[in-house]
């Protein structure tokens, strides 16, 4: 009964569309990411407490547990809090109380924490730790003192952060001094800014968001009075948190998973996530489409009553279904998972949009409705009637039509030059119902075998019979084969989003004999080379060819021989020395003669011009000296002789 | 004795290379997150990052003609217009001047990142395409249109010093838009291409006209070192960098292996070394030329000498200039063209030619122009002359000559002989002649 | 016939009216010719390699020629009225310091 009013009610509630939902939660793997923030800020960062009690209280909402030794080194590390910094108190209160056994004393921590209350300039942030640092030390302190310090640091600055910190601090009081900050979450939440339609965020960021939902609920909680935040609003604060997840700063993280915790934990507001729990294709093998609904942290809000409101075809934007429900999932120990089989009648293939609500005792739950998930139904096709030819471009019909048997491959190598064209047909059916089907991708490859080289060219579907024909030219298309000749494989390639079994299929084998491309000419200064270059030895002038040395040898001779014939020819003629008159000019003339020649004698095997010159002048002088006078004499004779 | 410790650690940790600025810009500030390992392995590389909005309007990459950055990263696919100084033109300026870009786009691309890659030498497809792969993808990561792509490590490049060791990548997870390269550009390295049966298109749209990359064409990550060696280094999948594919496992479609790590982290670490300028430098340390058998440099060569060349060539390792090790570099000895090329050979970076100098003479260079795919280009060129011989540096004493020596001296023989003979001679005749008168 | 004639009384005409002075010049002609022919055989024979050589050693050889020729001329008694002031001193001191000088370029050309 009551179930069947809650179903009319969601039923109603489904009816108003562009509901905010949440689509994500915390899943195994961004727990990981988080869990190793935490890690590495515990390793690196053992001077800072704050990062300690961030990495410390982390591990803690993850369901982590630390080492002995690691909590050891925590507990020390809150020990060292200097116990006159309210902020450093709290922070090491906060560490001993995650941790199973660390007891601190801090003489001085109950003249610092009254201390805050006192402090005029104290913001909200330091009163929330102070406040906090005193309940988990269990330092007795003035709640009215503390109250008024509140009111006056939130007068003077009443920003989202503030408030968050505000508010934070008042979960601290008691009752009916907390119940004094109910209304300021109405504030709060007004300071909001919404992104997209989807997300709610405050100034700041996530720390200050994920700050303020946690006090909204905490306080909430400790009051049990409801938040005066909206569901849309609840979910779409929800799905802001759960799109940060991937923060790799271990304060915000600590955050994070703090408010987080709080929404999947309060007594309020709990926003349920829907996910897909199967893979996005469904078809005839696996026709059960399962959704995932669980909390912000992945786990069980409990038994629903889910409904499939509406499964919409998106490309026919038909509504194929309306009004299902969804079982639980047999031996799902989660609690999470329901299913209903999409398949139960044939669908057309494409994507659907499934639009989810969910019912529930539970009054907390939020985001249940209007919800939307998306699937696919794939289909299996087959390729079928492929006739592939080879004829000549003059011919207006295919002649010597081949067809090739599925799966396999034509055995006759085909040949093809410019004269000739080459034609593909084929059909695309589903397997099922023998229908034909449009795919998204129906090309047709020529890949050349010995280079890899490809030409991929797409078949068009004759609108009339659906057959989808392909055909090349060879004239026409030989440019775009480079002029690359040789065998190519025929590949028929069929896919689409929706086909369980795209197909790459070598049909056949062709020899392409193709005028060669003429090779463009790059210039010289654009030529890029990344290889080795010939070697080039540079090729000597062959050295002037010489007789073999007999030769030279014996023409030296027959050079020289002349010498012999000269003195046989003068004694012949008869020599006399009739005219000598001893003398030392004649003897200077010819032994100075004789230098000369065999001064130039060393000059050709060793001297160089310039010394030459310098003997030769000395030489030269007394041989000019010696032969003047000698003449001189002989022409003096001479001429006693005739007078 | 801690603050010892400290200090050693502290000097234990720095990483030796290179400190350069790099400017990193989103269009989401979510990326600081989502590719939080990439960019933590940029800082822990020693790069200064400054990660800011593409439109901030405080951005420039040139102030006063100086260059702020060194690099720059582009994470911001759907910028329609960036903010403060940067455009196209100024981006072109940063790479001629020498910076390098890394370029990831996504199928949400915008006119900014379009013009910028046609300047470069490649294009990308247009926005709300996609590549699009019915046969090799990963059937977890998709969401249902075969865009999350798995690319086969045997389409990489053979290009270690980019690439790395293509061998141990994983398949890599691809999910973004289009990218080809322009043929007439010589400059351009196909990286990453697709498989033969991948395509680039709007997945949904029906295909009406022939897709703009289809099959090996489709390329997924692109590169192009200039001719000043900047580098820049283009893919399509800003996601390919992300976390969430980082450490996913690859689940390929019909694969019946379990599933793999994916090689996201190898590839995208081995490009940012590339690009960053940290792999596949070389600089030419020191040239040196002389005769064989000698140490400096003369003033000129003559003509067919023994010449020594040694060239010292450096590569740059981890942040460290260290001994450059091939066996393919050569040298060329030019006069406007090659008269000689020869290898040179390798002993701890000292690449060493010795070979004869042509019998040619002129002004000549000793030329080393090294270009390899993944290294920068390495051009060397020094000038000396080469003269004819002197004229005493000529063959002498010549065997076949030997005749026309021995003619030459028996000339001067002869003239000294006739000299004595002629000169001290005594006519028989004239006295009779003269008693005849 | 009438060749072998002209020739044979030229060589006795020769023999008979020539200076023997003379005839010394032409043994010293016939010598310089021969070597000249020896080398100009030798390079048709194995080329002109190496041409600086070659000149020199035919050039020493035409120079010797030409200089003995022009001293044969000049000492040439019958020749006396042609050379008025130079006596067979002066020609032979010519001859003498044209030899000098050829003689020296030959050595330096000779390589």
């Amino acid at each position: 009964m009551r179930v069947a009013t809650v179903f009319a009610l969601l039923g109603m509630a489904a009816l108003c569309w562009s509901t905010p939902y949440l689509n994500t939660y915390l899943k195994p793997e961004d727990k990981q990411s988080l869990k190793s923030v935490f890690t590495k800020a515990f390793a690196e960062q053992q001077q800072d407490i704050s990062a300690i009690h961030h990495a410390v209280g982390g591990l803690k909402f993850l369901g982590e547990s630390l080492s002995a030794q690691d909590s050891q080194k925590a507990c020390e590390i809150a020990k060292k809090a200097k116990d006159t910094d309210a902020k450093e108190l709290y922070h090491a209160a906060a560490i001993a109380s995650d941790l199973p056994s660390c007891a601190l004393s801090f003489p001085k921590a109950q003249e610092t924490l009254t201390a805050v209350a006192k402090d005029d300039k104290a913001t909200s942030q330091l009163i929330y730790y102070a406040l906090a640092a005193a309940e988990q030390l269990k330092v007795k302190v003035d709640q009215t003192a503390f109250n008024t310090a509140l009111q006056n640091a939130l007068k003077k600055d009443d920003s989202a952060l503030s408030l968050t910190y505000g508010l934070n601090a008042a979960v601290f009081f008691d009752a009916p001094t907390a119940t004094k900050y109910f209304d300021r979450i109405e504030d709060l939440v007004g300071q909001a800014d919404e992104i997209d339609g989807k997300y709610l965020q405050f100034e700041g960021g996530l720390s200050v968001t994920a700050g303020g939902v946690y006090a909204i609920y905490a306080l909430s909680d400790k009051l049990n009075k409801s938040p005066a935040v909206k569901s849309d609003e609840a979910v779409k604060f929800a799905s802001y948190l759960l799109n940060r997840k991937s923060v790799q700063i271990e304060r915000a993280a600590f955050l994070l998973l703090r408010a987080l915790k709080k929404l999947a934990n309060n007594k309020y507001q709990v926003p349920v996530a829907f996910t897909l729990g199967s893979p996005v294709a469904v078809n005839a093998g696996a026709p059960k489409v399962i959704v995932k609904l669980s909390n912000v942290f992945g786990e069980t809000v409990g038994t629903l009553a889910v409904n499939v409101d509406s499964a919409t075809h998106i490309p026919s934007s038909g509504v194929v279904l309306s009004r299902k429900q969804l079982a639980k999932v047999a031996g799902d120990n989660t609690n999470t998972l329901y299913e209903f089989n999409l398949m139960e009648q044939p669908r057309e293939r494409g994507f659907y949009k499934l639009s989810l609500s969910a019912g529930s005792q539970d009054k907390r739950l939020v985001g249940t409705n209007g919800a939307e998930v998306s699937v696919k139904v794939m289909t299996e096709v087959s390729v079928e009637d492929v006739e592939i030819a080879v004829f000549d471009r003059e011919h207006a019909q295919a002649t010597n039509t081949q067809k090739v048997a599925p799966g396999t491959k034509l055995k006759a190598s085909l040949e093809a030059d410019t004269h000739q064209k080459v034609i593909v047909k084929f059909a695309v059916k589903e397997k099922q119902t023998k229908k034909a089907v449009a795919v998204h991708q129906a090309f047709i490859a020529f890949v050349h075998e010995k280079t890899g080289k490809e030409l991929i060219f797409v078949a068009e579907p004759d609108p009339a019979t659906s057959v989808y024909k392909f055909d090349v030219d060879l004239q026409k298309s030989a440019k775009d084969f480079d002029g690359l000749s040789g065998k190519y494989n025929i590949r028929l390639i069929i896919g689409d989003s929706v086909v369980s079994n795209a197909i790459d299929w070598h049909l056949a084998d062709v020899s392409l004999k193709l005028p060669a491309a003429e090779t463009k000419k790059v210039k010289k200064s654009e030529l890029i080379n990344y290889e080795k270059l010939p070697e080039i030895k540079h090729l000597f002038r062959e050295p002037e060819k010489r007789p073999p040395q007999v030769v030279s040898d014996a023409f030296t001779a027959i050079c020289l021989a002349p010498i012999l014939l000269l003195f046989v020819l003068w004694l012949r003629v008869g020599i006399n020395f009739g005219n000598l008159t001893p003398s030392l000019w004649t003897l200077g003339f010819h032994i100075g003669l004789a230098a000369v020649f065999g001064l130039y004698f060393v000059f050709w095997v060793k001297l160089n011009m310039f010394v030459t010159l310098k003997y030769l002048a000395g030489i030269g002088g007394v041989t000019f000296l010696c032969g003047n006078r000698m003449l001189r004499a002989m022409a003096d004779r001479r001429k006693q002789k005739t007078e | 004795m801690k603050l010892l410790v400290c200090l050693l650690l502290a000097l234990t940790a720095v990483i030796s290379t290179k400190a350069d600025r790099v400017l990193l810009l989103v269009d989401n500030l979510n990326v600081r997150e989502t590719h939080s390992i990439y960019l933590k392995y940029l800082q822990d590389r020693g790069h200064t990052v400054s990660l800011k909005s593409a439109d901030d309007p405080s951005l420039a990459l040139i102030k006063h003609g100086e260059f702020v950055y060194e690099h720059l990263i582009l994470f911001s696919p759907s910028v329609e217009e960036f903010g403060g100084s940067i455009n196209v033109q100024e981006i072109t300026k940063f790479i001629d001047g020498g910076g390098n870009v890394l370029v990831a786009a996504s199928s949400d691309i915008g006119d900014a990142i379009r013009d910028l890659v046609t300047e470069n030498g490649f294009e990308f497809d247009e926005e709300h395409t996609a590549v699009i792969d019915h046969l090799n993808y990963d059937t977890v990561l998709d969401d249902g249109k075969h865009t999350t792509i798995v690319g086969d490590s045997k389409f990489l490049l053979d290009a270690p010093m980019i690439v790395g060791n293509k061998a141990s990548v994983g398949p890599v997870l691809f999910r973004g838009v289009g990218l080809v390269s322009d043929k007439d550009n010589h400059l351009t390295l196909d990286i990453l291409n697709a498989a033969t049966t991948a395509y680039s298109f709007n997945p949904d749209s029906p295909i009406q006209e022939y897709p703009n990359a289809v099959g090996k064409g489709t390329l997924l990550v692109g590169a192009l070192q200039a001719r000043n060696n900047a580098r820049v280094v283009i893919t399509g999948s800003l996601d390919m960098f992300s976390d969430v594919f980082i450490n996913a496992q690859v689940n390929k479609v019909g694969s019946s292996d379990k599933s793999t790590k994916s090689g996201n982290l190898a590839l995208v670490t081995a490009l940012s070394q590339w690009v960053l300028k940290e792999k596949g430098v070389l600089r030419v340390k020191s040239v040196n030329h002389h005769r064989k058998g000698e140490t400096k440099s003369p003033h000129d060569y003559t003509i067919m000498e023994q010449v020594e060349y040694t060239i010292a060539i450096e590569e740059l390792k981890d942040g460290k200039w260290g001994p450059y090790d091939a066996n393919d570099v050569q040298l060329e000895f030019v006069r406007i063209d090659p008269f000689v090329r020869t290898s040179l050979k390798a002993t701890n970076g000292n690449f060493k030619a010795l070979f004869k100098l042509p019998d040619v003479y002129g002004v000549f260079k000793f030329l080393v122009d090294y270009r390899r795919v993944g290294y920068t280009h390495l051009y060397s060129v020094t000038q000396m002359s080469v003269r004819p011989l002197e004229h005493t540096q000529y063959e002498r004493f010549i065997r076949s000559a030997f005749p026309y020596y021995a003619s030459s001296f028996s000339m001067m023989f002869g003239v000294v002989i006739f000299s004595l003979i002629f000169i001290h001679f005594k006519e028989p005749t004239a006295a009779a002649a003269k008693k005849s008168e | 016939m009438k060749l072998i004639q002209v020739l044979s009384k030229l060589h006795d005409d020769y023999c008979a009216q020539t200076p023997k002075k003379l005839k010394l010049i032409d043994a010293y002609l016939v010598y310089i010719l021969l070597t000249g022919i020896a080398q100009f055989v030798y390079c048709c024979m194995v080329g002109t390699f190496p041409f600086n050589s070659f000149l020199a050693g035919f050039i020493s050889t035409v120079g010797s020629f030409v200089l003995a020729v022009c001293l044969r001329i000049q000492v040439n008694g019958q020749n006396k009225s042609q050379f008025p002031q130079i006596s067979p001193e002066r020609a032979f001191g010519d001859f003498i310091f044209a030899h000098v000088i050829l003689h020296l370029v030959v050595a330096n050309f000779l390589g």
